[in-house]
């Protein structure tokens, strides 16, 4: 279907008002708002972040075609709790408790969102107890995160800590991130997933979600 | 923690020199003792660059250092240092130990030494010292010196700072230090100021003895790793330190072989504006009249200072180590070997090497023109995307896609750092009267180019003024004035800081500035 096909075209170029002009165009036609979620947002997005891995495109191509993309999903989004799609999981993310670095984090988050993954946002400077409240109280599957300093990233450390201490390690991973960070680093603090950049991490949070991982 | 075992002695060599350590000694300590190699990420296994030669019973690579060092590099005998034990009968020498590249042509050292050709001429009658006084500036990368007598410069020369071997980036260090180093770090940097002022005095045909006074400035976190200062404040938000110096000391206690001189260190005005920003203020004048300035130092930690209608207000603005070379696939310091300048010409690179020899990398200046040049060329587009995986300007050295997503970060963040500032104080780029370039980096890098891919805003040449080393410069007014210390004070104290942390202009103008496009939008 070309309108799909041009609402992913668009989303890629980041044309926000096209996209949603788009969408709304779609929706009148009668078609159904989850082929358009799937087929016309979220395809657009899988291709942006497979050209960010390939650093074919870079942050601020990502951010203009996320922002296109919410535009377009907020004129979904009633039709589809609606018909009652089911977002694939549940993360909270956040950068750790020190450190204020936000950018790669908020990536991360829309890169997760554009797979259908609900994100709880926990902001900078977040300390271990808030991941692990946030964790058992919204019942995420998976904790995110993020620090680009070399001397925040021990708080990672703490947090896999805290998750053990509160009993839910063998319900939520662990993923961890951000500049500094390696698959090392990653092991040895005994978290469960560390990716090099946003559309990765999406990828394996999906595969977290869905239990194949 | 590990379990304490016995260990035993065995015998290791370093560059030819025979060592006995513990067994399974870490390779990087060892070589860290005398800032023998640089290790921009601090020994983290992150970065890739320790690399030295190995011969002996090493255990084989891990796969991940095998995949950082490079199959083609192992097979011609080198290791990581950061990966390596000591083993009995073992030996390592470093690709380029300091002594090797100390003689030859340095763009950094260069910069520092180019600031001393010029005499300061300052003299007053209130100096700080009556006949032999020096001005020190520890930089992140540099340590440069001067030596004064009778209110004249009798001498200059400049040095690597050789804290780099616990890593490129001040956090980096902290993190060594906050890890039981904070002792190595500060006996290296301070044998180091110990050696450059008796090379001075040596120069001038003085006793080293006879200093009386020296004048040190430098970065906050420099400043705190030379006294040994804790510095965990530094090294996490709300990154509020816990000492801002401006203070006296004597050369006894930062094992200064001038033991009874006096030593001042002028004040901070920020955990990440130091002492450096201070004195750099001072040299160029730039807190006086009504004439409207900005002062943007371009390094790892940019900072930046605006002064208008009578007050000055500075930022930092963590751009990483990419025009020191570190983060770059082929990227080097400004020594020997580094490609420093590039262009494109009728269709073709053209492209030259310090010392004219044959490319062993890529060096800060060189980056710029690079990126410039691949614009040029319409290799690549303003995006930043280039067709190809990488471009070798010489056939050997150049930049890779990944490298130019660094440049990007980095760039932008200085961008970001000056139009943020530019922003709150609510006036333009065309209201400045004067945009100085501060820093040994800013001296070398093309201004025409660096304004081609956005680093600085087009400000018309005139109004540019390429300073050089003025933190040192500075530091040596302080020596000839006790009112420029006066006046040291209070500049620091009148300081006013933003932090970029958090805050939302800065990071729409991070995403604006990240392309590479001519810089003559308006504010
Ligand atoms: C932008 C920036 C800033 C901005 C931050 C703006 C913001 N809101 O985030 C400002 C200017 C405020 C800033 C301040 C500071 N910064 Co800063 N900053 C940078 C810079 C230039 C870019 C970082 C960035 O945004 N990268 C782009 C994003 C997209 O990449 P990323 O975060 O790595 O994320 C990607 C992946 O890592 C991954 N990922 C990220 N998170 C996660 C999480 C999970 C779970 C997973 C799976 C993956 C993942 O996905 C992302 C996309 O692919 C870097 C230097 C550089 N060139 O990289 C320094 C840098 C990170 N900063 C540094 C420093 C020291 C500071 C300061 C302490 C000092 C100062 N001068 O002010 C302050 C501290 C602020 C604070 N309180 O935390 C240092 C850290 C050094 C070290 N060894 O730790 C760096 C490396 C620069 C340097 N070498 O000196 N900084």
């Amino acid at each position: 279907m070309s309108i799909l096909n041009d609402i992913c075209e668009n989303l890629q170029k980041g044309k926000a008002k096209v996209v949603k002009e788009l969408v709304q165009q779609a929706i009148d036609e009668g078609i159904d708002a989850k082929e358009i979620l799937d087929q016309g947002l979220l395809a657009g997005m899988d291709i942006v972040g497979e050209k960010f891995k390939n650093n074919e495109v870079f942050v601020p191509e990502v951010l203009v075609a996320a922002r296109a993309m919410n535009m377009g999903a907020s004129l979904l989004k009633p039709l589809l709790s609606e018909s009652g799609v089911e977002s694939v999981g549940k993360v909270c993310i956040g950068t750790v408790k020190g450190d204020l670095h936000d950018i790669g984090k908020n990536l991360v988050k829309m890169m997760m969102e554009g797979k259908g993954i609900e994100v709880v946002d926990l902001g900078t400077d977040v300390d271990p107890e808030t991941y692990v409240k946030t964790a058992m109280e919204q019942n995420c599957q998976i904790i995110c995160c993020s620090a680009l300093l070399t001397t925040t990233m021990p708080v990672m450390g703490e947090v896999v800590k805290e998750a053990e201490k509160a009993g839910i390690r063998d319900k939520v991973k662990i993923m961890v991130g951000g500049a500094p960070v390696t698959e090392a680093f990653c092991e040895q603090i005994g978290a469960d997933k560390y990716t090099s950049d946003a559309a990765s991490a999406a990828d394996a949070a999906v595969a977290f979600c869905k239990g194949i991982a | 923690m590990e379990t304490e075992k016995r260990q035993e002695t065995i015998r290791f060599w370093v560059n030819g020199e025979e060592l006995l350590v513990p067994d399974s000694s870490k390779v990087s300590d060892l070589l860290k003792k005398d800032a023998k190699i640089v290790m921009p990420c601090g020994g983290n296994h992150i970065c890739g660059k320790c690399k030295v030669f190995a011969n002996g019973n090493f255990p084989a690579p891990t796969k991940q250092e095998l995949s950082l060092l490079g199959e083609e590099n192992y097979k011609k005998g080198m290791r990581l240092a950061c990966f390596l034990k000591a083993v009995d009968g073992g030996e390592i020498r470093t690709e380029k130990a300091f002594g090797q590249e100390e003689a030859q042509g340095k763009i950094c050292l260069d910069a520092a030494e180019d600031s001393l050709k010029e005499d300061t001429g300052e003299s007053g009658k209130n100096a700080l010292y009556q006949h032999l006084g020096a001005a020190v500036d520890i930089g992140t990368t540099t340590l440069a010196a001067s030596l004064f007598r009778d209110g004249k410069k009798a001498a200059g020369q400049g040095e690597w700072n050789p804290q780099a071997a616990f890593g490129a980036d001040v956090i980096s260090r902290m993190e060594a230090s906050l890890s039981g180093s904070s002792k190595e770090l500060a006996d290296v940097v301070r044998k180091a100021i110990g050696q450059l002022l008796e090379k001075l005095a040596a120069q001038a045909e003085a006793c080293v003895e006879e200093i009386e006074t020296v004048v040190i400035t430098g970065n906050t976190s420099m400043l705190y790793f030379l006294t040994g200062r804790n510095p965990e404040s530094l090294s996490h938000s709300p990154f509020e330190a816990d000492c801002l110096f401006g203070e006296w000391m004597k050369g006894e206690e930062l094992s200064l072989p001038c033991k009874d001189a006096r030593v001042y260190l002028p004040p901070c005005i920020s955990a990440f504006v130091g002492a450096d920003i201070t004195t750099a203020l001072l040299a160029e004048d730039v807190c006086t009249g009504t004439e409207k300035k900005m002062m943007v130092d371009i390094g790892t930690n940019g900072e930046i200072a605006l002064f208008l209608d009578g007050k000055i207000s500075c930022c930092s603005t963590a751009a990483g180590p990419a025009f020191e070379g570190a983060g770059l696939s082929m990227g080097m310091r400004g020594v020997n070997g580094a490609i420093d300048h590039v262009r494109w010409e009728n269709d073709t690179w053209k492209f030259h090497v310090i010392g004219d020899g044959p490319s062993q990398g890529i060096c800060g200046s060189g980056v710029i023109d690079g990126v410039a040049g691949l614009l040029d060329s319409e290799i690549m587009d303003e995006t930043g995307y280039m067709e190809e995986e990488e471009i070798l300007f010489d056939g050997r050295n150049g930049l890779t896609r990944k490298d130019i997503r660094q440049v990007q970060l980095a760039k932008s963040a200085i961008r970001a750092g000056i139009e943020t500032m530019f922003y709150t104080a609510k006036i333009g780029k065309d209201d400045l009267d004067q945009f100085l370039i501060a820093g040994g980096f800013g001296a070398y890098m093309s201004v025409e180019n660096a304004q081609k891919i956005g680093l600085i805003p087009g400000i018309p040449r005139e109004k540019i003024k390429v300073c050089g080393n003025a933190a040192l410069a500075g530091a040596e007014k302080i020596l000839g004035s006790a009112d420029k210390l006066e006046e040291a004070k209070a500049l620091a104290a009148s300081a006013a800081t933003w932090n970029l942390g958090g805050d939302q202009v800065f990071q729409d103008y991070y995403m604006e500035s990240m392309f590479f496009e001519p810089s003559d939008e308006a504010d």
